[in-house]
């Protein structure tokens, strides 16, 4: 589905991500991981079409996405990103603006078919109850929602999320992530999904994609990706990892510095 | 859906008639007074009449003037808020306006439009203006992406900079040309000749009809440019063209009328207080508010201090400032209607 080749990147002359390969299929669900400046956010930005390539390339089925026309290529791929702006809106006129790459040019009105997907989208989510309350009354959680709702309304084939948890409280990370996985299952979308947080990725994908510094470090299942050895390498910090009692994925406990001998 | 197009089509059918009604009490309204159905019988008295020319001469040409140039003041100042997502953006805040009054403070200094004509006034009105818009483009492309932090700071700057030559020149200049220049500073409606009003009519409808070829792209817009990318938005050519489109608008407006200022920023914001966000009734609402607007303030300027005139910039300045800061005290009661 999704094909990164030997991708050089980056911001002015500082590159960011360094001969980046990745290779990801029709109904996956990846976890990216990695320290803060490891290029997480870039990776997701250069895969969204935000950021131009250096060298290398990113495919789109078989397509370089430069290629594929803008809205095109928004209706197949939607990104939640970590920031966003919103202004008065009601979550439903909100979540409508994820139709514009559906709409014909001088269409102004959305069809009974756009307002069907948005209904969906919302009651995927769990919004539909808050439909018609504005988006700065909602709780950050909450809000995390109408982002993955306006996301889902574009009807997209891939999800790119960044940091959908960040900030938020264990029920809305696991209603978030819960999600995810369950549009991943359902609708077999591919989902790109960065996390801060170690246990979560290790809870939730079947692959994870640990960058440093630029670089693919490893890629692989929890149980290869997560190990003592390579945290330790990338993150530079002393942690135990165990094994999680119901699922038995990798668990990664943080040792304070004081206590180690 | 139904529901709200319904309340947009009340919207729009409502602010229409406030349109027309404000244009005929505008039309009857003067130092000679007419009756309120007076200009009408005046009309179809025909020429020749003493009614028909001061109301098809004098009076219908400035109000359609302001209605034109209301219109295209407050629809720049939507795109232009919605493109840099910002609410203290107006069409004077990029220096346009400077441009254009300094090009015409030019002219009166040096007598150009003695020796050539008067048409030159808002000729190089323009030329500055489109001077100015070249000046913050060029300065504002940094490989390829327009730079809108850029390109307000610029904006500003220059904004300043033409303020501060214009006194320039008229700490230098004659009494007489003082005069010249003070008077179309602040802005007036009263040198409407036909041929202008159907130049700035035409062009500020063709600017509404353009706009609306971008309202889902500022709809977009309001989420960030990165978002907007992300709903395949084209977004530098929509802001580019957007900054255009609003830039022009501004300078024919400046140059066919003054600087009249207070329209492109409260207006909006007035609108958008009752319509709400969403550009695509946003942009017609506040087109019409804003030529409903002005052409109520122009009247008011002429019969405040009647034989006199007063500028009409003071008047929006000062009603558009009072009911500014009035709804935005009651912000959330105007919000609570719309909710209800």
């Amino acid at each position: 589905m999704l094909e990164v080749r030997s991708l050089v990147c980056g911001y002015d002359s500082r590159f960011f991500l360094k001969d980046v390969c990745l290779d990801v299929g029709r109904g996956e669900l990846l976890g990216v991981i990695g320290p803060n400046g490891s290029g997480k956010t870039t990776l997701i930005r250069a895969i969204s079409r935000v950021l131009k390539p250096v060298e290398g390339e990113v495919l789109l089925e078989g397509r370089n996405i430069w290629e594929i026309d803008l809205r095109e290529f928004a209706r197949k791929v939607a990104v939640v990103s970590q920031e966003t702006q919103m202004g008065f809106t009601k979550v439903q006129d909100y979540v409508l603006l994820g139709r514009i790459p559906h709409y014909r040019r001088f269409q102004f009105l959305e069809t009974k078919r756009d307002l069907g997907v948005v209904e969906r989208a919302m009651s995927m989510t769990g919004i539909l109850h808050l439909k018609d309350r504005f988006l700065r009354d909602m709780s950050g959680g909450e809000r995390r929602l109408a982002i993955m709702a306006r996301a889902l309304a574009q009807e997209p084939e891939v999800l790119l999320l960044d940091e959908p948890v960040a900030h938020l409280d264990i029920t809305h990370q696991i209603a978030v992530l819960d999600l995810v996985k369950k549009l991943n299952r359902e609708w077999e979308l591919t989902v790109v999904v960065v996390l801060h947080e170690l246990n979560l990725a290790s809870e939730f994908c079947e692959r994870l994609l640990l960058l440093d510094r630029g670089e693919v470090y490893r890629v692989g299942s929890p149980e290869e990706v997560l190990t003592g050895g390579t945290l330790k390498e990338v993150y530079g910090a002393d942690v135990l990892v165990e094994k999680h009692p119901v699922s038995s994925r990798p668990h990664v406990l943080v040792v304070s510095g004081e206590v180690l001998p | 859906m139904e529901k709200k197009l319904t309340r947009w089509f009340i919207w729009v059918v409502m602010l229409a008639v406030v349109l027309v009604g404000v244009g005929v009490f505008s039309l009857s309204i003067g130092s000679t007074g007419i009756s309120l159905k007076e200009p009408l019988l005046a009309l179809s008295r025909g020429k020749g009449d003493i009614g028909y020319s001061i109301v098809f001469n004098l009076r219908l040409p400035r109000v359609l003037l302001g209605f034109a140039v209301g219109g295209a003041l407050s629809l720049s100042g939507v795109m232009l808020q919605g493109l840099f997502r910002n609410p203290l953006v107006e069409p004077y805040t990029l220096g346009i306006s400077g441009g254009a009054a300094l090009g015409v403070s030019l002219n009166i200094v040096f007598r150009l439009y003695c020796r050539i004509g008067v048409a030159t006034l808002p000729l190089s009105g323009f030329a500055g203006a489109l001077l100015v818009i070249l000046l913050l483009y060029s300065l504002s492309m940094r490989r390829g992406i327009l730079e809108m932090q850029g390109l307000l700071l610029s904006g500003v700057m220059i904004s300043f900079i033409s303020s501060s030559l214009i006194m320039l020149i008229m700490a230098v200049s004659k009494a007489e040309d003082l005069h010249g220049i003070v008077f179309w500073i602040m802005g007036s409606l009263g040198e409407s000749d036909w041929t202008f009003v159907k130049l700035m009519g035409v062009a500020s409808i063709m600017g509404l009809l353009l706009s609306y070829y971008f309202a889902m792209d500022l709809n977009a817009f309001s989420l960030g440019e990165e978002e907007a990318l992300h709903l395949g938005v084209n977004v530098e050519s929509s802001k580019r063209l957007l900054f255009v489109l609003a830039s022009l608008l501004t300078g024919l407006c400046v140059s066919s009328s003054g600087i009249i200022g207070f329209v492109g920023l409260v207006v909006p914001h007035f609108t958008r207080m009752f319509v709400g966000e969403d550009h695509r009734i946003l942009l017609v609402a506040s087109f019409l508010c804003g030529a409903g607007f002005l052409v109520l303030c122009d009247t008011l300027a002429r019969i405040v201090i009647a034989p006199l005139e007063l500028p009409v910039g003071v008047i929006t300045g000062i009603l558009g400032g009072v009911l500014f800061v009035y709804a935005l005290a009651k912000r959330d009661v105007a919000l609570g209607r719309v909710d209800a």
